[in-house]
């Protein structure tokens, strides 16, 4: 048999090698005196380095129980989920906010008007930051807004009017009764079709704003980023998605246009128009037009709604 | 579930210690990214917990060099920082020679290429070779290999560190 090479001998003196290999090696090494030599040579190179390396350790201490460490991480953790449900919340009252937009929403459509009050009274059970003033829940809606974008947002930049209102102002101009409703994008039409695909145009907001008839629905008080159009299949007002940054960074999209189309749109996204938590996506629909926000708000946005909603209320 | 991770953290809090030290040349921080560690341990209870923790552990200490470059505090790290403070029954005299010795080590340490200083720190952690297979990319059939490259490479720097020390002092 030749010699044993050194990388195996390592491999034998830390172990590493099957029982049976190491029956071989050490018949081998009781009668070969060069690779006996080597072992030993090995063995003694290999407790150099243990304890070259012992002088590299931090002092002793002793450490906290792990207990102590599962109350640390749960002590952490409802600071995480608060942010999370502040998120959350910003999100939907984004979605009710949002609502006020259904006036240019109702006008494309041919609709009548949309009482920002009455669009206040959806809301969601059981959710913590639903604000104050909204009326108790319709029950069994669940919440939300969409995440993350139901479309690949083209890097066209048209930004060709940047609304920068630091408030929404709601105007209820008092004729049709407000009939807006809260539903899930689940519910799609039998008859909807999946492969829907389209021909999406990127046009700039004066544009969009003949074609709607009127300001595309949006979040108010911050800047557009792009305005994509898509026609109807069924006639009528086009589905338009106006895509806005956040200060954050983020993008958030309102997708308005005839319900069919929304949720196909939404059910198309590889999460089904499910948000992250599993929910379905919520949308504000009104006839057969749907109005859907997507990304999540941040908490200015929310208090800046929550006071719009409140003095709405009061004044009426 | 609970008692094993008992067991693991008591048989391997010191080892990912030890391991994350050499890495960030910190006593405190590598202690407070070893609790990092099992704390995530204890929030994903991952199915192969003790790879999952040294892998963890080489990410944080990657990250914290990272922040260290960042905070251009590389140039303090080659400064001798020994994390062993002396006892007061401890020679003073002993403990200078122990700082220099680990000084020397720390600088024959860092002769070592990255992958072969990882392996022989996974090793020194007392993980088995297919678990530093697995976190270095190697084969398991090449840690043997490096092992024995780094080994002597170690003990080579170690003893031109020596030789060194000696001309200085002797001029």
């Amino acid at each position: 048999m030749s010699h044993i090479l050194e990388d195996e001998l390592h491999a034998y003196l830390d172990q590493a090698l099957s029982r049976s290999r190491c029956v071989v090696i050490e018949s081998h090494l009781a009668s070969c005196a060069f690779c006996s030599s080597q072992r030993d040579a090995i063995a003694s190179l290999r407790d150099q380095t243990t304890l070259l390396l012992g002088t590299l350790a931090p002092s002793r201490r002793i450490p906290v129980s792990l207990e102590e460490l599962d109350r640390r991480r749960l002590a952490r953790e409802p600071r995480r989920q608060r942010n999370r449900r502040a998120l959350w919340a910003a999100s939907l009252v984004g979605a009710l906010g949002l609502g006020y937009g259904l006036r240019s929403v109702s006008a494309v459509a041919g609709m009548p008007d949309v009482s920002p009050v009455r669009v206040a009274t959806v809301t969601v059970e059981s959710q913590p930051a639903t604000p104050a003033a909204a009326p108790a829940a319709p029950s069994a809606i669940s919440p939300s807004v969409t995440r993350g974008l139901p479309l690949a947002v083209r890097p066209v930049a048209v930004a060709t009017e940047a609304p920068v209102q630091e408030e929404l102002v709601p105007v209820h101009d008092g004729s049709a009764p407000p009939s807006v409703e809260s539903s899930t994008s689940s519910a799609l039409p039998p008859d909807a079709d999946a492969s829907l695909q389209g021909y999406w145009r990127t046009v700039p907001w004066d544009r969009a704003q003949d074609m709607a008839g009127k300001a595309p629905a949006r979040v108010e008080g911050v800047p557009v980023e792009e305005v994509q159009v898509q026609p109807s299949r069924q006639g009528g007002s086009p589905m338009m998605v106006v895509a806005q940054r956040l200060s954050s960074g983020e993008v958030i999209q309102t997708i308005e246009g005839p319900t069919a189309d929304v949720s196909q749109l939404l059910s198309r996204r590889g999460d089904g128009g499910l948000d992250s938590a599993g929910r379905p996506a919520e949308a504000l629909t009104r006839g057969d037009r749907m109005l859907v926000v997507t990304g999540e708000l941040p908490p200015d946005s929310l208090r800046a709604m929550v006071r719009r909603v409140n003095a709405a209320m009061r004044v009426r | 579930m609970a008692d094993e991770l008992e067991e693991l953290y008591q048989t391997t809090y010191t080892a990912v210690v030890r391991y994350l030290y050499r890495k960030v040349w910190d006593a405190d921080r590598a202690e407070d990214l070893a609790q990092e560690v099992f704390m995530r341990l204890l929030a994903h209870r991952p199915e192969k917990p003790r790879a999952w923790i040294f892998a963890v552990a080489a990410n944080l200490a990657r990250d914290e060099a990272r922040a260290a470059i960042r905070r251009r505090r590389h140039l303090v790290l080659m400064q001798s920082e020994p994390g062993v403070m002396p006892s007061r029954a401890r020679d003073a005299e002993e403990q200078v020679e122990d700082d220099e010795q680990s000084q020397q080590v720390k600088v024959a340490l860092g002769t070592l290429s990255e992958r072969d200083q990882e392996v022989l720190l996974l090793w020194d952690a007392g993980m088995s070779y297919p678990e530093i297979a697995e976190q270095s990319g190697l084969a398991v059939g090449a840690i043997g290999t490096t092992l024995a490259r780094a080994r002597r490479r170690l003990v080579e720097a170690h003893e031109r560190q020596n030789y060194h020390e000696a001309d200085v002092a002797h001029s």
